[in-house]
């Protein structure tokens, strides 16, 4: 997928765990672990914005277009 | 109570039901062609209307053979009854979208039609052990497509749509999923 998922990236800078970053958002760890291999299909708005809030970023820090070729 | 602790207690109740069908239904035919000789000539209606002849016992060879032809449709038909009880095991288990679903309404359906065509030939079959007794000129070979046989197809045809639409269900439920 050209959608390259920099969640893993921006926690370590922000030195923050899975763990405690699922339970700030309020989502379960698998999901954030959906989320942080690019297996998720679709991210919610709301998702996205309580991890924008937790990690005070913006979503282009999260997210980001690769194109293969 | 939930919807869903609804579902899985109705399907708890239905799976034992459908557990006491595979165990039934094969005593039932089992015991048909034990005791045929005994039975009621009523459940043997070949003998009957319009060219009435005096019933005559069945030859325990003739009893064996229609046993063994009434396997064909037993089969078809507990290879159903086992479809649905594990379609309705997943629901009492809360599965509700699965591939396995789609899968076991389509194998059910595909059953279904066979359990239609092998009913015709045991049917058949039967109308010829039945009147192999009767004198030459009276004995019969009866192929029967009647609206038994109709409306199983047309359930067989609503099996497919439910399977075809819970292949949809199972993909949303998979968007769902992975929706973060």
């Amino acid at each position: 997928m050209p959608i390259i998922v920099n969640l893993d990236v921006v926690l370590a800078k922000r030195k923050m765990k899975s763990v405690e970053l699922a339970k700030l958002v309020g989502i379960t760890e698998q999901n954030l672990s959906i989320l942080k291999t690019g297996k998720a299909r679709a991210i919610r708005i709301s998702t996205l914005e309580a991890i924008c809030k937790y990690l005070e970023c913006q979503p282009g820090d999260i997210l980001e277009y690769k194109d293969h070729e | 109570m939930d919807n869903l602790s609804k579902i899985k207690k109705f399907s708890k109740n239905l799976h034992l039901f459908l557990s006491f069908l595979v165990v039934v239904i094969p005593l039932y035919y089992v015991s048909y062609w034990v005791f045929v000789n005994y039975l009621p000539e009523s459940l043997i209606n070949v003998n009957i209307h319009p060219t009435p002849l005096i019933p005559n016992e069945l030859p325990i060879k003739l009893q064996i053979i229609g046993f063994f032809t009434s396997l064909l449709p037993l089969s078809a038909l507990i290879y159903v009854i086992t479809n649905i009880r594990k379609l309705f095991s997943f629901y009492r288990e809360g599965m509700i979208f699965s591939f396995e679903h789609v899968s076991l309404f389509k194998k059910t359906a595909k059953a279904l039609v066979l359990w239609v065509i092998l009913s015709i030939i045991y049917e058949s079959a039967k109308s010829v052990i039945f009147s192999a007794g009767n004198p030459p000129g009276s004995r019969l070979l009866k192929v029967g497509f009647s609206s038994a046989e109709i409306t199983t197809l047309v359930v067989v045809g609503i099996v497919f749509i439910i399977a075809w639409v819970m292949d949809e269900g199972r993909i949303l439920n998979e968007e769902k999923e992975l929706t973060v």
